[in-house]
């Protein structure tokens, strides 16, 4: 008994901090979802499903999800592939691995302000990836990429994938550690050169990698903020808008916190379905 | 015991109070580079020696999310005692009830944008404006003398267009917030057009001069850089750029490091040349109405507008004139802008402007990337709007 106590008291402190700033938040900005309450009025009404009805009807809501969606899987099997064969050359210890591990990884560790802020001057006409454009023969939007709407998007996506390989590439040579060695050494014995190894013994021994780095990714891509704040503003006509800006932009900026509220519980709903949808397709039960 | 001991202690720590003791007035605003920052801890501190009983923190802000923090700041019921404010902005706090009143006697025109159902919330702190600037050799490197009519402006931007693929005719604002709205209104209100009715009631976009300014605006980004207003400042400065809309803090720059090309600033005029309407904008300090420190905070903000004090934050920052009249100029660059600033306006005081400000943004956007005519999408604009004003008056009855 005097054991539970002590691990209760300890405990405490991290529960109070759950209840007081994840569980209450989440129940409390699902009341506000049901109401038309504003951030300066301080009050609102109950409106029912009112704002989730609204929400369907908004054409510049159901942009943003569009572009979320475009996001999402623009960006997520270029990152994984990418990563996933980064980390496979890593791990055969080509000459300069470390370098490459490290190189990979600076980006992630790097403030996504500070990026944003080079990718904007990169992109901008007379930026280098313009000029790199027009070196090579292409025709770069007349006023930069990220004054486009057909460029924007892409190039905010490029940038994220740039930005996140690093990070998913130490993950997965995280699960490639974890396979035996001696599964390797045995292929080789056999003859089996870096693909046929790759192939055959580690791609599928790192399925519960892939569940985690795809899920993570999932996640992280549904909620991206930052470079949407920092690059465009969800412009050129809403054509970068993210649901998470417009999150923001209509509860925090407008003040139409109810509103914000009703959006931000159909992303939750979004990513949790997509989370369980992946979690089943990739059929990883406990292994991560 | 000494378990319990601990978390008795631990409890009493995270619960005691860590605030401010209470002759502390908090105090947010928006300067915070290199120039102006120095200035303000010097105002500061020489308002604690004149009240050697009251001591100020200072929170900077970034326009970027100021507004935001401040929304944030009201809604937690935290909001700082004294606070810097956009002069579109006084209106959507004070008629929430959440600024304290304020009296001045100060010209009423200054006044203006700060009140809301004919109170003062807010005091000016320094007053600003929007202006063009010429690049006046490129201009004579097509032949064009500084335009006097909109068809002369139009020529000249097409004719710099024309000079190959790094020259612009005009530097055109693309969609940042607070921004934008700033640089299309002078056009508006220089050819009639308004953006509310008197009372701020209704919208006013649909009109044939709204619908005309957006036309001749879209003009003139057609032979234009569509960009942020940093980087069109920037091209302006390397000589690529025919002529800009831009504040105060351009002519610092250009004096600052003076360019290769020969600039003038000219004050917005009608279609036909006669004197236009610019963008009537400044620095507000207002008080929250909830502040524990109300007699405090209205000596701060008494000291802070005082017209030495303002002066040395506009020399500080190198632009914009303190609120008391009776301007003078220094040359013949300030001189405009100052009488730019004697013919620059301010829409009527509404509690919607952010919201408002960000249709009248994404109008302009969709007709920049022709997302309709001009006439469409303002007229499409103009009923969000209204909508928008309507719903506010029944939620008001309610």
């Amino acid at each position: 008994m005097r054991k539970r106590t002590k691990i209760l008291l300890f405990a405490t402190p991290w529960i109070a901090y759950f209840l007081i700033f994840w569980i209450y938040p989440l129940f409390y900005s699902f009341y506000l979802s049901l109401t038309d309450f504003q951030f300066l009025r301080g009050d609102g009404r109950y409106l029912g499903l009112g704002n989730y009805v609204r929400l369907l009807r908004d054409p510049i809501f159901t942009a943003s999800l569009a572009n979320t969606f475009y996001f999402v899987f623009g960006t997520i099997p270029l990152t994984t592939l990418i990563a996933l064969v980064l980390a496979l050359l890593i791990a055969e210890k080509v000459p300069g691995h470390r370098i490459f591990q490290a190189a990979y990884f600076i980006p992630s560790i790097t403030a996504m302000v500070v990026i944003a802020l080079i990718f904007y001057n990169l992109y901008s006409r007379g930026g280098y990836i313009y000029m790199l454009f027009k070196l090579a023969g292409l025709s770069p939007p007349a006023n930069g990429f990220l004054q486009s709407e057909d460029t924007a998007l892409w190039a905010i996506m490029a940038m994220d994938i740039w930005v996140a390989i690093g990070y998913y590439v130490l993950i997965f040579l995280a699960g490639i550690k974890a396979i035996p060695t001696e599964l390797f050494e045995a292929a080789r014995v056999d003859g089996a050169g870096f693909w046929r190894r790759s192939w055959n013994i580690t791609i599928p021994l790192l399925k519960s990698t892939f569940a985690f780095v795809i899920v993570l990714n999932t996640i992280r891509s549904f909620q991206i903020f930052i470079e949407i704040f920092v690059m465009t503003g969800g412009r050129p006509f809403n054509s970068t808008l993210t649901t998470v800006f417009f999150i923001y932009e209509r509860g925090i900026t407008r003040g139409d916190i109810g509103y914000a509220s009703a959006a931000a519980y159909i992303l939750f709903l979004i990513i949790l379905i997509f989370s369980l949808i992946q979690f089943k397709l990739i059929n990883v039960k406990r292994t991560i | 015991m000494r378990f319990l001991a601990a978390a008795g202690l631990i409890l009493f720590i995270s619960c005691s109070n860590t605030g401010q003791d209470p002759n502390t007035i908090n105090f947010w605003q928006f300067w915070s580079d290199t120039n102006t920052k120095p200035v303000i801890e010097r105002l500061v501190r020489e308002f604690e020696r004149e009240n050697p009983d009251i001591n100020v923190k200072v929170t900077d802000l970034t326009w970027a999310n100021g507004h935001e923090k401040l929304v944030i700041s009201f809604a937690a019921k935290a909001p700082p005692d004294v606070m810097e404010l956009g002069s579109d902005w006084v209106a959507e706090f004070a008629a929430n009830g959440l600024l304290a009143e304020l009296e001045s006697g100060l010209p009423e025109s200054y006044l203006y944008p700060a009140m809301w159902n004919d109170t003062l919330y807010a005091l000016p702190w320094m007053l600003d404006t929007r202006i063009l600037y010429f690049n006046l050799d490129l201009l004579g490197g097509v032949g064009m003398g500084i335009p006097q009519t909109w068809d002369d402006m139009a020529e000249t931007c097409a004719r710099i267009d024309r000079l190959g693929e790094d020259y612009f005719g005009f530097g055109c604002n693309s969609a940042e917030r607070h921004r934008l709205y700033k640089k299309f209104l002078p056009f508006l209100w220089s050819n009639g057009g308004q953006v509310l009715s008197e009372d701020g009631s209704s919208a006013r976009l649909d009109s044939p001069e709204a619908i005309r300014a957006l036309e001749y605006y879209l003009g003139l980004c057609d032979c234009g850089l569509i960009e942020s207003q940093r980087r069109l400042e920037e091209y302006f400065r390397e000589g690529r750029i025919g002529f800009v809309v831009s504040g105060g803090w351009l002519l610092r720059r250009l004096k600052l490091n003076p360019p290769s090309f020969k600039y003038r600033l000219v004050e917005f005029f009608t279609p036909s040349g006669d004197t236009g309407k610019s963008f009537f904008g400044g620095e507000y300090l207002a008080i929250s109405a909830d502040s524990k420190k109300l007699e405090a905070a209205r000596k701060l903000v008494e000291f802070l507008t005082r017209r030495e004090k303002s002066q040395a934050l506009c020399d500080a920052a190198g632009f914009g004139f303190p609120p008391y009249g009776n301007l003078e100029g220094t040359d013949t660059e300030v001189a405009a802008e100052i009488r730019q600033l004697e013919h620059s306006i301010s829409n009527p005081p509404t509690p919607l402007w952010v919201d408002i400000e960000q249709d009248i943004e994404d109008a302009i956007e969709a007709a920049m990337f022709r997302h309709g005519t001009a006439s469409e999408i303002l007229t499409t604009a103009n009923k969000a709007i209204n909508a928008k004003l309507e719903s506010y008056r029944l939620a008001e009855k309610d």
